[in-house]
């Protein structure tokens, strides 16, 4: 009798913590919304990078324009987040986005610009090719207010590196926070908020 | 099987190979009225002995175990590690049954985060700094403390399957933790101020689940069972309990996530620790001096035994108690002392050999260690089962006893846990002691002598001729332990029998008078072959320790009398040996760099 206790206890516990993960993690409930007018993919990371740059006033997001890049790593942290993404259809191709709340840009970087800017950031960036590695690096540095993207692509340079930069560019944008604000309160019927209400000390 | 066994009163004692070949016992006149039965010797069977009183239950007939009953020891997890794993699938159970639901979901999480954010509404403004620093402290330094304090004692204790299991069960913890993290990524609390560092989602809070599955290490390989590892585990309830509330209150994490992160931090190591490092099986008591070969026989196992012995051979035991120690690392030996079957006064003794699963690993990782080091030298085929392993040196006790040669009379195996855990069970040498210990004569060196001889004869070996199992009564000289034996062995190793009695006797005598004395049984010749095969590994440890408290270069003295022969190579090259070699390095080394790369992970650099 114990013994089979024990299995039953085992195939429960077992079975029912797939069950669980599986459980949670539909219950994230990702799908596509427009967010500051752009197709950015809603989802639980969204509010983990707002939460680990809490001054960020924009949330580096991923749309439509990424499809076929995947999460290899994130690396939520409270001084910033970093995530790297691969393709399988670029073998070889690594795509490294951080978040933190200042950023020391590369001298050599010059300004950039891109359609959804209006303002918001300041962007610096440079490509460099290295011929030890073979791959054509794109980097660049993204201020804005209380807070710095960097996000650099390196892509073998047996493919066409340029090509899959500029694709890039509307698959890369950033979400106001306060569209992680709006997303949060839906999220909750209204009863919960991103960020703490403002201090009325002083 | 052993369910469909027949009654052991069929094997009836007239069928015993060891009585009826030659059943024959020395009258041990230390011990008058106890006398051993010595198989194979020469001498009449004591009135008292329990082979009597045994031969006499076997022949009466006993129970016989139904199909369906559990043995004596049944192999099962403990009760508190049920309980607490019991616990565990209902705290997960609960969850994915309220989870399930989306909306329920929602609602738990809203709930939870809004309780989080009153709570962080009532922090006082002045302690948050102090907060948020023992919360970095705790995630930083708690569990490489901890965890490498647990692994230090660990080592210092040669607990090396503890050390083995702690470091899997905090990689098992990481990768299951990370990965629930993952699957889940649930925000932290949100609308409320965040102090302190923090790292990952929070379902699952990581560093709390560490620091449960590091406290659950200390209990299972630090703290032996009793008074102190009570007060550790209610330690650590609250301590866990505190630190999941300073974490809820820094809102780092909401309730649940500490509750679920406390479950898998806790279950997970306890499970493997309990799977794999039973607490009957690698105790961590310190009362015993530390033999790991030797298996905790009080409690449950010490009832088991008792009550095993008592059906299975017919006598009453009162008591049973480890006895022996740095000779015997292979098994655990006790003395059976029985009781009288008219008056239940301590009346006689039985020895008794308990082997299990942890002594069939240590058979395996000795061969393996042989093979890497010699090669293929002689039989290094390990045993599957501890059942076989018991049944040879039963076997090997009988044919011993059949070849003449003098054992204690064996009276077959006792089952404790099947497949698991059995007993072998023989007469008492009572008044017998280590022949390291005694005072030889020329008749004493004789008989020893003899005992090879014998071996040589019906071709067998010991393979483990050393003080330790080398037992006399100042008369007669006979043998023990005789599992490791080899029936028709290589001449190499008959030879190296030789060459090792000759230096246990040598060192308790001369050389000069040991050599003289062999001669009468062997050719000069046999002796050379001997000492040309002796190297390290061929002279047991114990004996080669006598020899070097003797501090007399006694190889180098009969190697002198004895005729010049080509030392024997005991080095036996194989492309198996080669491929045996690198996998164990190859695969030492990958888990090494898995480990060593993985210890900012599994939380032991901070």
């Amino acid at each position: 009798m114990k013994r089979t206790a024990l299995i039953v206890v085992a195939v429960v516990a077992i079975v029912g913590f797939g069950t669980y993960l599986v459980g949670l993690g539909s219950i994230r409930n990702d799908r596509v919304v427009t967010l500051a007018d752009t197709k950015c993919q809603e989802s639980s990371s969204l509010v983990l990078l707002a939460q680990s740059v809490p001054s960020a006033q924009l949330i580096p997001c991923l749309t439509e324009g990424a499809q076929g890049w995947i999460v290899n790593e994130e690396d939520f942290t409270s001084e910033g987040t970093t995530v790297q993404l691969g393709t399988g259809d670029l073998a070889g191709a690594v795509w490294t986005i951080t978040l933190t709340e200042t950023c020391t840009p590369d001298a050599a970087a010059t300004p950039r610009s891109y359609p959804d800017q209006q303002g918001r950031y300041q962007v610096v960036g440079y490509d460099t090719t290295d011929p030890g590695d073979r791959t054509v690096t794109d980097t660049e540095w993204y201020q804005f207010e209380g807070g710095c993207t960097k996000s650099s692509v390196s892509i073998p340079s047996r493919f066409d590196a340029q090509r899959i930069f500029d694709e890039l560019d509307t698959g890369f944008v950033f979400a106001p926070r306060s569209s992680v604000q709006e997303l949060v309160a839906d999220r909750s019927d209204g009863r919960l908020t991103l960020d703490p209400p403002p201090s009325t000390d002083g | 099987m052993t369910d469909t066994d027949p009654p052991r009163s069929s094997a009836a004692p007239t069928t015993d190979p060891v009585t009826t070949t030659d059943p024959a016992t020395t009258t041990d006149p230390a011990t008058t009225t106890d006398p051993a039965t010595i198989a194979g010797g020469s001498g009449p069977i004591g009135s008292s002995s329990p082979s009597a009183t045994i031969d006499a239950a076997l022949a009466s007939g006993l129970r016989r175990r139904p199909s369906g009953e559990p043995p004596a020891l049944p192999k099962h997890l403990d009760r508190s590690t049920l309980t607490w794993l019991g616990v565990a699938g209902f705290i997960t159970f609960a969850w994915i049954v309220l989870c399930a639901n989306t909306s329920t979901a929602r609602t738990i999480g809203i709930a939870e985060n809004e309780l989080v954010a009153s709570i962080a509404s009532h922090r006082i403004a002045s302690i948050d700094d102090l907060l948020a620093n023992v919360s970095n402290l705790l995630d930083g330094w708690f569990v490489p403390i901890v965890g490498w304090g647990t692994i230090v004692v660990c080592v210092l204790s040669k607990r090396w399957r503890h050390v083995l299991v702690l470091l899997v069960a905090l990689l098992v913890t990481t990768v299951v933790v990370g990965l629930s993290s993952r699957l889940i990524e649930r925000p932290r609390p949100v609308g409320v101020a965040i102090l302190g560092r923090w790292e990952g989602s929070s379902m699952p809070i990581a560093t709390v689940a560490m620091a449960a599955s590091v406290l659950v290490s200390v209990y299972c390989c630090v703290v032996p069972p009793g008074r102190w590892r009570r007060l550790l585990a209610i330690g650590s309830a609250v301590f866990l309990a505190l630190y999941g509330l300073l974490e809820v209150v820094i809102a780092q994490a909401h309730p649940t996530d500490v509750i679920i992160a406390v479950t898998l931090g806790a279950a997970i190591p306890l499970l493997l620790f309990r799977w794999f490092t039973p607490e009957n099986a690698f105790p961590i008591g310190t009362t015993r001096g530390g033999n790991s070969a030797h298996l905790d026989i009080s409690g449950e196992r010490g009832d088991a035994i008792r009550a095993a012995v008592e059906s299975q051979l017919g006598v009453v035991v009162l008591d049973a108690k480890p006895i022996g120690g740095e000779g015997s690392a292979g098994s655990t030996p006790i003395r059976l002392t029985l009781a009288d079957p008219v008056t239940g006064a301590p009346s006689g003794a039985l020895f008794a050999k308990l082997l299990a699963r942890s002594h069939l690993r240590s058979d395996r990782q000795y061969k393996l260690m042989r093979t890497l080091a010699y090669g293929r030298l002689e039989d290094e085929s390990k045993f599957q089962t501890v059942r076989r392993l018991v049944q040879q040196e039963d076997y090997l006790g009988l044919r011993f006893a059949a070849a003449g040669i003098r054992v204690p009379k064996t009276y077959g195996v006792v089952e404790i846990t099947p497949e698991a855990e059995y007993l072998l069970v023989t007469d008492f040498l009572d008044g017998y002691g280590e022949i390291g210990d005694a005072t030889l004569d020329v008749a004493l060196i004789d008989d020893a002598l003899g005992i090879v001889r014998r071996m040589w004869d019906t071709g067998l070996a010991h393979r483990d001729v050393k003080p330790a199992n080398l037992m006399t009564n100042g008369t007669h000289v006979a043998v023990i332990d005789v599992g490791f034996s080899q029936v028709r062995p290589t001449p190499w190793r008959q030879a190296i029998d030789l060459a090792n009695m000759m230096l246990v006797l040598a060192v308790r005598t001369d050389p000069d008078l040991v050599y003289q004395r062999a001669l009468l049984q062997f050719s000069p010749d046999d002796i050379a072959e001997g000492f040309a095969a002796t190297h390290g590994i061929t002279v047991p440890s114990q004996l080669r320790q006598k020899m070097n408290e003797d501090g007399r270069d006694l190889i180098g003295a009969f190697t002198a009398l004895a005729p010049d022969r080509e030392p024997i190579s005991i080095q036996r090259w194989s492309a198996r040996r080669i491929g045996l070699a690198l996998g164990v390095l190859v695969g030492g080394l990958a888990l090494a760099f898995l480990f060593i790369s993985n210890l900012q992970a599994i939380g032991l650099l901070p």
